[in-house]
């Protein structure tokens, strides 16, 4: 259980998903988010009271520039080394008259060690953002990857970032990349490992130096195969995520702790209700866990109340806004099967110690 | 002949005539730390108002003059245990006259020859219900306090006043104060208020003595207090002497009434709630066999009733209930015991209702109860021993989701003052306090604890004030105040906060000008965003996770009672005022530190506040100007930069001139009365949204970017625009028919006569083609409907 989790005892108290919804990411808030969803309810219950004001036009939006960088080290490179994927997703403020693309541009990271690395363009569609087949998205902005391995940064190391867009304008920012991490208690080969069907699995990890968050996500697949015969509405595929929060929150259920940005997804009731037992027999998920540094926490998390929107912390300045995160992570696949002749190693106890 | 009240002095002034002025001033310091001064040998009348029933007479008009010439007629209150005292009297036959609302008049020819005439006056029970006495009561108040206070800036509202302004449903001591000078609100939604460019949370609010902390029912739109169970509303706003602490900004005191005695019945059905309050005393034989010569008792219960009328067809998902009542007693030597408790609930509950969109399960309130015990040690000196409890929690559960927010704030004190007169020119008053507070925050879901704040602290604080009149043209008061804070987690303070105050009478003390300077600590905050005008206050304190406030203030003002029978009443005043130590949430609070989750900062505030008010005639009201520039300088931990950068903006309170009209007229016509309410305001800040822009957030799994829903927003300068003005009409009619059993008054209450699209919120869709500003205003024309019965 996650250490930053207390009960008014004082002792570690189970950490269960709710019912009903497919939520999981039994972690400690610092926001109160839950009374002002109320206060937002009843404010949206007096607006429908005939307290709607007169529509008026407006002048244009201003045109600002939006960075949103992310450095990853994967701690899980090739021969131990961790590698680097660097995204830069450039994009801009609404507006029915203009596009989001931002071409063009260089972006640049420089590390402490005088390491540096610039991104190049990409196409966004599967490189930046998912790719939705069914519904592609053809408002989107400019897409700027690096994928280096070995990576030439290092946990802790600060790392500076500069963005000039093509008419001359830079935008920087700078992070301190937390430290790496390691499994506890896990075993794995080629971070694949297996879990006994329809039992949680809690995956523990060290301290990682520097974390705000460590944000846990996962693909289960196999789904449908795994729950024939069930009746419930089963997807080809389904993400969740998890999430703790501060540095000694080091450990999450699978699967039962994910789900918490999940709400009002397409996953139903019925089939997180099925997963807070585990993952049926032969499905499968990969599963990614990162230490992510403030500066990722804060773009996530909102800001004070404004009417408008949501309002986030940016970490990156000049002629435009955005953010810059580093994290460090590690990747896992796991599959529900029983033990036998080829079945990867058991990931190892379950949440209730067998 | 110059005549004082009971504070003033004339003979012993002019024998230390040449000590006034400013060199006055020197001698106040050994007066502070050495109060008994010899007094010098004067010509005086003192006394002690009792009801034939044996209970001192608190608040009975005391009037003397010569025998030979009505014109020179000088006045007092009697104090809380009766006392009163004219002093200064040349020798010769003097009137006598003390009169109460309740009470027959009391009219004695006195001879006034050497030293001290003493005069017990018993005053008869009577069945007086003319309004006017209360205005005259209340006129009174104002007098006694433009004579005998220095520096504070007092208002106040009368239980008859209160009822004739206009609100929606039912009467509301809070958003009664709203038409005061120098009181800001943010929106018609909440009855939270501002006081000169203070927080919300640095007013006291007190029913009698006992703190309240969050006074609203149904999301801040009401308050908690029954105008039926009140006497009258005090809001001081400024120029606090010692005996004041705990809060920086304001002191609003709810002050019970607890009837006169005599049995008696009010009810009332408005559109929120029906209400019920009844008054009398003990049996006599109860009363005697506790030693008590006196007894008076109110209680009133209130309940909202939509839920009961709609539950055959509909689960209406929402109720409120409070239980208040007073009880005072009165010993044969005159001392006074007073009781007064409170308990509220609103309960919202959404869980049972099919397809709601929100299903909540909700509930807040507050507990209340304190007493005190006022002895009387004769010569007008008096102590008195208080305590209280007050607490106030919520309990917000969304039980889909197995996820609960709780918040608790609750505080136990015990306090005792003396008031003495060591000298007739000087009055003594010293007290200590100590109050323990504590307070739990805490987000639950799944059987976990998620937020887990939880504190407290105990604060001892004492004070030793001293008013001293050197001679009729001047008022001094000085005195210190210590706060001494000890919290369960962080470092302790100990605040020195100096109070001082003169006051310069002018045109016969009819007229004042006056200076009050001090400093104030507090050491407790609402973590409530302000610029969020719904939701209820969660309270943090001082101590490792946010600061404490100090609060230097000064303010100038003029006053003057004009007209005839001083109809009327003016004063303007100027402020400056700094807060240090004031608390934000802080957006950007590291999940790794468990102290940061307020931002310290500090801020500023000065204005004009002019006042104009008539208590006498058919037409009785006030007109107040406001005129506030305030500001606040925090870290601004949104920009995500080391070391943060401060920012100074205005707060959403800002609200730079205001003018409020409130007027009462008994017509002609069918013997209505009519209340209006006028009330204007320049716009209040806001941040406007420079553009917005799509959310994206990451999946680790995949490495892309996936669609959220909703849009976030660029910001532009904090504050830095602001809504357009408001203004607003209201207007109510009421009608009193007596009847053999009693009377019935039914009323009309309409808010925004004229339907004033006021702006509450502006929302910018820069993504609409073109792009539009939409918005949401304040309350539309409402009008609401009710009746009152008392028998």
């Amino acid at each position: 259980m996650a250490a930053a989790v207390r009960s008014r005892s004082g002792r570690r108290s189970a950490c269960r998903r709710p019912l009903r919804l497919p939520s999981g990411g039994c972690r400690r808030f610092r926001r109160l988010k839950a009374p002002l969803v109320a206060c937002a309810s009843m404010a949206a219950a007096l607006a429908h009271g005939g307290c709607a004001l007169t529509e008026v036009t407006i002048t244009e939006s201003d045109d600002v520039v939006v960075a949103e960088t992310r450095l990853i080290l994967n701690l899980d490179g090739d021969g131990g080394a961790a590698s680097l994927s660097a995204y830069a997703y450039l994009h801009r403020t609404l507006s029915a008259v203009r596009a989001d693309e931002v071409t063009g541009a260089t972006v640049r990271l420089s590390g402490a060690s005088g390491a540096v690395v610039h991104l190049e363009a990409a196409d966004s569609g599967g490189v930046c953002l998912a790719f939705d087949e069914e519904e592609p998205n053809e408002d989107v902005g400019s897409c700027y990857v690096a994928f280096v391995s070995p990576s030439p940064f290092v946990p802790r190391e600060v790392v500076e970032l500069e963005v000039v867009l093509a008419d001359g304008a830079t935008l920087a920012g700078s992070s301190q990349i937390p430290d790496a991490f390691e499994f506890v208690g896990l075993t794995h080969a080629g971070a694949h490992c297996r879990v006994e069907p329809g039992t949680g699995y809690r995956f523990r990890w060290t301290r990682a130096t520097g974390t705000w968050s460590y944000l846990s996500d996962t693909w289960i697949k196999g789904l449908p195969e795994a729950l024939a015969g069930r009746d419930i509405e089963v997807p080809d595929s389904l993400y969740l995520s998890g999430f703790g929060i501060g540095e000694s929150d080091t450990d999450i259920l699978f699967p039962g702790e994910y789900g918490l940005f999940n709400v009002g997804d397409d996953a139903d009731a019925d089939l997180l209700r099925v997963l807070d037992e585990g993952l049926p027999g032969g499905a499968w998920a990969d599963v990614a866990f990162a230490a992510t540094d403030r500066n990722w926490v804060n773009w996530i998390r909102g800001g004070n109340f404004n009417p408008s929107g949501i309002i986030r912390i940016p970490s990156v300045f000049g002629d435009g806004t955005g953010f810059f995160g580093t994290a460090t992570q590690r990747l896992v696949n796991v599959s529900a099967e029983p033990a036998g002749a080829g079945a990867p190693p058991l990931c190892g106890p379950t949440e209730s110690g067998t | 002949m110059t005549i004082s009240t009971a504070s003033a002095g004339t003979l012993l002034s002019r024998s230390l005539g040449a000590f006034g002025g400013f060199r006055g001033l020197l001698l106040l310091l050994p007066v502070l730390f050495a109060p008994s001064v010899a007094s010098a040998q004067t010509l005086q009348v003192t006394g002690r108002a009792w009801s034939v029933d044996g209970r001192p007479i608190a608040g009975a008009l005391a009037e003397i003059h010569p025998a030979s010439d009505s014109t020179q007629t000088a006045f007092t209150l009697t104090s809380d245990l009766g006392f009163f005292s004219f002093r200064d009297l040349e020798p010769g036959t003097y009137v006598l006259t003390l009169t109460r609302i309740g009470f027959g008049d009391y009219r004695e020819r006195i001879e006034v020859a050497a030293d001290t005439r003493l005069v017990e006056a018993f005053m008869e029970r009577q069945a007086v219900t003319l309004e006017g006495i209360t205005v005259e009561a209340e006129r009174s108040r104002a007098r006694t306090r433009f004579e005998e206070t220095a520096g504070i800036t007092v208002q106040e509202i009368s239980a008859t006043a209160l009822k004739s302004i206009p609100v929606i449903a039912e009467s509301d001591p809070l958003r009664a104060i709203e038409v005061l000078p120098g009181v800001t609100t943010v929106s018609d939604f909440s009855a939270a208020f501002n006081v000169r460019g203070g927080s919300a949370d640095q007013n006291l609010i007190l029913l009698d003595e006992v703190p309240i902390f969050n006074p609203f029912h149904l999301g801040n739109i009401f308050s908690v207090f029954n105008a039926d169970m009140v006497d009258r509303v005090e809001l001081q706003s400024g120029g606090f002497p010692a005996e004041y602490g705990g809060r920086v900004s304001s002191v609003l005191t709810v002050a019970s009434d607890p009837g006169d005695g005599t049995f008696g019945v009010d009810a009332g059905v408005s559109v929120l709630a029906t209400r019920l309050a009844m008054n009398g005393s003990l049996p006599r034989d109860v009363s005697d066999g506790l030693g008590l010569t006196a007894t008076r008792w109110r209680v009133s219960a209130r309940r909202s009733y939509l839920d009961v009328l709609f539950k055959p067809v509909v689960d209406f998902p929402y109720h409120l209930s409070d239980l208040q009542g007073v009880f005072e007693a009165w010993t044969g030597s005159g001392s006074r015991l007073r009781f007064v408790g409170y308990t509220g609930r609103d309960i919202v509950d959404l869980s049972g209702i099919a397809d709601t969109p929100l299903p909540i399960r909700w509930w807040w309130g507050n507990d209340a109860i304190g007493g005190s015990w006022t002895q009387s040690m004769g010569a007008g000196a008096s102590m008195s021993v208080r305590t209280s409890f007050s607490r106030f929690g919520s309990d917000l559960a969304f039980p889909e989701v197995d996820a609960e927010f709780q918040t608790g704030v609750e505080q136990v004190m015990i306090g005792a003052d003396v008031e003495h007169r060591p000298a007739w020119a000087t009055r003594w008053k010293s007290g200590v306090d100590v109050k323990r507070v504590a307070y739990n925050n805490g987000l639950l879901g799944g059987g976990s604890t998620f937020l887990d704040q939880e504190g407290s602290g105990v604060e001892v604080a004492g004070y030793s004030q001293v008013n001293w009149d050197p001679n009729p043209d001047w008022l001094l008061e000085g005195g210190v105040r210590v706060d001494h804070w000890r919290p369960s987690a962080g470092e302790t303070k100990t605040t020195l906060s100096p109070r001082f105050a003169i006051r310069r009478f002018l045109r016969d003390r009819s007229s004042a000008v006056r200076l009050a300077a001090g400093r104030y600590s507090q050491f407790i905050h609402s973590t409530r965003d302000e610029e969020f005008p719904f939701g209820l206050d969660t309270w943090v304190l001082s101590g490792a996770e946010a600061p404490r406030v100090v609060s230097d203030q000064m303010q100038l003002g003029a006053e003057t009672f004009f007209g005839g029978g001083d109809a009327w009443f003016a004063s303007l005043e100027g402020y400056y005022r700094t807060f240090d130590g004031v608390a934000s949430v802080n957006a950007a609070d590291d999940p790794n530190d468990d102290t940061d989750a307020l931002v310290a900062g500090d801020g500023t505030a000065y204005g004009v506040d002019l006042y104009v008010k008539r208590d006498r005639g058919r037409t009785t009201g006030w007109i107040s100007v406001s005129f506030l520039r305030a500001s606040r300088s925090f870290p601004d931990t949104r920009v995500g930069l080391e070391p943060q950068p401060w920012i100074t903006y205005p707060p959403v309170f800002d609200r730079r001139f205001e003018v409020d009209l409130a007027v009462r007229r008994l017509l002609d016509w069918w013997g209505l009365e009519v209340g209006a309410r006028a009330n204007f305001g320049t716009g209040l800040p806001y941040t406007r949204p420079l553009g917005t822009y799509r959310v994206y957030r990451t999946r680790f799994v995949s490495g892309v970017l996936d669609t959220d829903d909703g849009d976030a927003v660029v910001l532009g300068p904090r504050n830095g625009e602001r809504y357009p003005s408001r203004h607003r009409l209201d207007l109510s009619f009421r009608k009193t028919m007596t009847r053999e059993w009693g009377t019935i008054t039914p009323y009309l209450s309409i808010i925004n006569v004229y339907n004033r699209k006021n702006v509450l919120f502006y929302f910018f869709d820069y993504e609409a083609d073109p792009p539009v500003r939409q918005g949401v205003s304040m309350i539309p024309f409402l009008p609401t409907l009710g009746f009152e019965v008392s028998f």
